[in-house]
Parts: C-alpha cells; structure tokens; sequence
C-alpha cells in the first residue's frame, strides 16, 4: 500500500479527525478505485465527493456531448463545456479538484463489449446510469467478478439507494427480474436531488473501502425530499435469480 | 378490512396522486390489493404496473410496512397495513 505524503494529510486533515478512519483509513483511500458510471446529475456528484476525499483511481464513463439541459444536474459540466464532449469536462473539472487524482476517462457509456474490463479494473462500481439495460449489464459484471455495487437512482424528489455484495444481498436482478414496463427514461428531477443521493451513493463507497459504519446491504434507502421523509425497507434475495441465485 | 397503499415515481405521476384507503375483504391478499388497484384506476396502473397475464409486474417493488415482499403476492395483508409500491427508478 502506497502511504499518504505530507500534502495529503494537510488536505484530508478533517476527515482523519472521523473516528475508525484516520490515516489508516485515507490510506485504504488513496489505493482503491472505483468505477463511476455514468458522470451526469448523480454520477457527476458521486465522482466529485470521491475525488474530494481522496480516492486513488477512478475510472469514469460516459458518453455524448454536454447539452444545455445537462446544466441543471450535471454538476461537473459547465456552460463552457457546452458541445464538447462530457467525459472531457469531468476529467477537468475533477482534476481541478484533485491533481493527485489518477483517471481512467472512458469517453462512452458501459454496454455489453466494455463492461467486463471496466468492472474489472475497480474495487467498488456505483451505478449512476439511466438505462435498465446498462444497469443491468453492470449488476451481471459486478456480482460474477464479486465486486461491490452502489445502485443510486432517483424520480422527481424521490430518490433509491442500495448497496449490493455479491452473495449477500440481494442484486438488482433481484428486485428487478424483468425491464419495467412502460418506463420513460426521461423524467423530471432537480440537481439538488441527484446531488442528494450523489452524496450518498459516495458516503456509500468511501465506507465500503475503509471499512466503517453500516452500509445500505440488504437495505434500500427511500428519500421523499418533498415530503422531507426517508425510509429504510428491508430487501429480500431472490433465490431464483438468475444473476445470482447460484450464490450461497 | 381497510389498508392504506402509498404510490410512488412514475405510477405517482400517472396515477397523480400519493396514494389511496382501500376497503378490502378479510384475509385479502396482496394480489387482490392489486386488482382493487387496477379496478380502481384502470389504464393508467395497468399500463406501468400489470403483466399481461393480470399479476403485478415484477420491476415493482412491494413493501408490507417497511419490509419489501420479493413477488410472493399471496401474502395476506392485515388491517391498517400500509403497502407501498416503489416503481422502478434509474440515475442520470
Ligand atoms: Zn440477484
């Protein structure tokens, strides 16, 4: 494991106050990685509080062009950005944060041909992706390389969070056997909202690679932030999964 | 025997409300939950939420209280049960 330097405890000097992280902690940071797919209004949130608090590695995908109605969610794209493409943006905007931060910037979303050697190459996913056809991919490559998975998705003021451990929870093939029907992919929402569970789904990440605090496992997080009410339901395996029913 | 269902995301915007009181028959089920659903609101359920077959779709969540039930539908519900069903939601 590679140790902090100088620079970095001044920089994370705040968060190694956290008791059960300190330096230990921000070391375990510094040398993992994690697979941010894709970078729009949860994504954007989720790479941005990871590279804030020091995460070695990311690795970021998405693809297209930054268009005007990115801009009120998509928090690492700017007005300047607009019609370059996404990924460039991201990797700037973060890097402007974080210069020690070591990118792997994939200028395309996961699809079937790219998603085993991304999944691969991290220590954590968290799967910020609108369509259930990536996110089911995703789900597919993390459960059989046995990698933790943060699933963050959001409605309107509504908002889902749950963190998926191969084996031990249940995946979303669980909860989602099928492709919903009648489902639209574009939907109303607020910044503020993906930001909301950007935040979470990062907190997510950061404790699952230091080893502290209780994680969303077999726990779905439900936030009604028009209501000002969050829920906690408990999840059940599906032991007729089909992506990981096999897992004992 | 009278349960309460809460609606989210999409099927709260089609149905354009958060939810409904429902007078049921005593050891009802959680498939008969969703028939009165259906029976009460027609198109706009049935188009997000019914199979072809009449079950509930599978991409929904249901939740008895705060325990979410996988697709075992012939739970029987109790008086004053509070259901939700969390339609399906993705990032972006
Ligand atoms: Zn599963």
């Amino acid at each position: 494991m590679q140790e902090l330097t100088q620079e970095e405890r001044e920089v994370y000097e705040w968060q190694m106050w956290s008791p059960e992280f300190g330096e230990p902690g921000q070391t375990r940071l510094k040398n993992a990685s994690v697979l941010v797919t894709r970078c729009g209004g949860l994504g954007s949130v989720v790479a941005y509080e990871l590279a804030a608090a020091g995460v070695g590695r990311l690795v970021i995908a998405h693809g297209g062009n930054v268009k005007p109605s990115d801009l009120n969610r998509q928090l690492l794209m700017t007005h300047r950005s607009l019609g370059t493409p996404r990924i460039e943006s991201a990797q700037r905007r973060l890097l402007e944060l974080n210069p020690r931060l070591n990118i792997e910037a994939v200028p395309e979303n996961v699809n079937a041909e790219n998603v085993t050697r991304l999944v691969e190459q991290v220590d954590v996913v968290v799967d910020c992706a609108p369509l259930f056809e990536e996110r089911f991919l995703l789900n597919r490559a993390a459960i059989s390389q046995n990698k933790p998975l943060v699933e963050c998705a959001m409605y309107d003021l509504e908002a889902q969070i749950t963190t998926i451990i191969p084996g031990e929870t249940p995946c979303l093939h669980c909860l989602h056997p099928e492709h919903p029907k009648n489902w639209r992919r574009q939907f109303p929402v607020f910044g503020a909202v993906s930001g909301t569970v950007g935040c979470l789904g990062a907190m997510e990440a950061i404790k699952l690679i230091a080893g502290i605090g209780e994680t969303l496992t077999g726990r779905l997080l439900f936030c009604d932030l028009r209501q000002m009410q969050f829920r906690t339901i408990s999840l059940m395996r599906n032991r007729d999964c089909q992506v990981c029913g096999h897992m004992v | 025997m009278n349960v309460r269902v809460h609606y989210t995301a999409q099927l709260r915007t089609a149905l354009n409300r958060t939810g409904d009181e429902l007078e049921l028959p005593s050891a009802a089920t959680v498939g008969d939950l969703f028939d009165s659903i259906s029976q009460l609101h027609g198109e706009p359920f049935d188009n997000l939420a019914k199979c072809d077959n009449g079950q509930l779709h599978p991409s929904l969540l249901v939740c008895i209280g705060d325990q979410c039930i996988g697709q075992d539908f012939a739970v029987e519900l109790q008086t004053g049960d509070e259901v939700t069903l969390l339609s399906p939601v993705s990032g972006g």
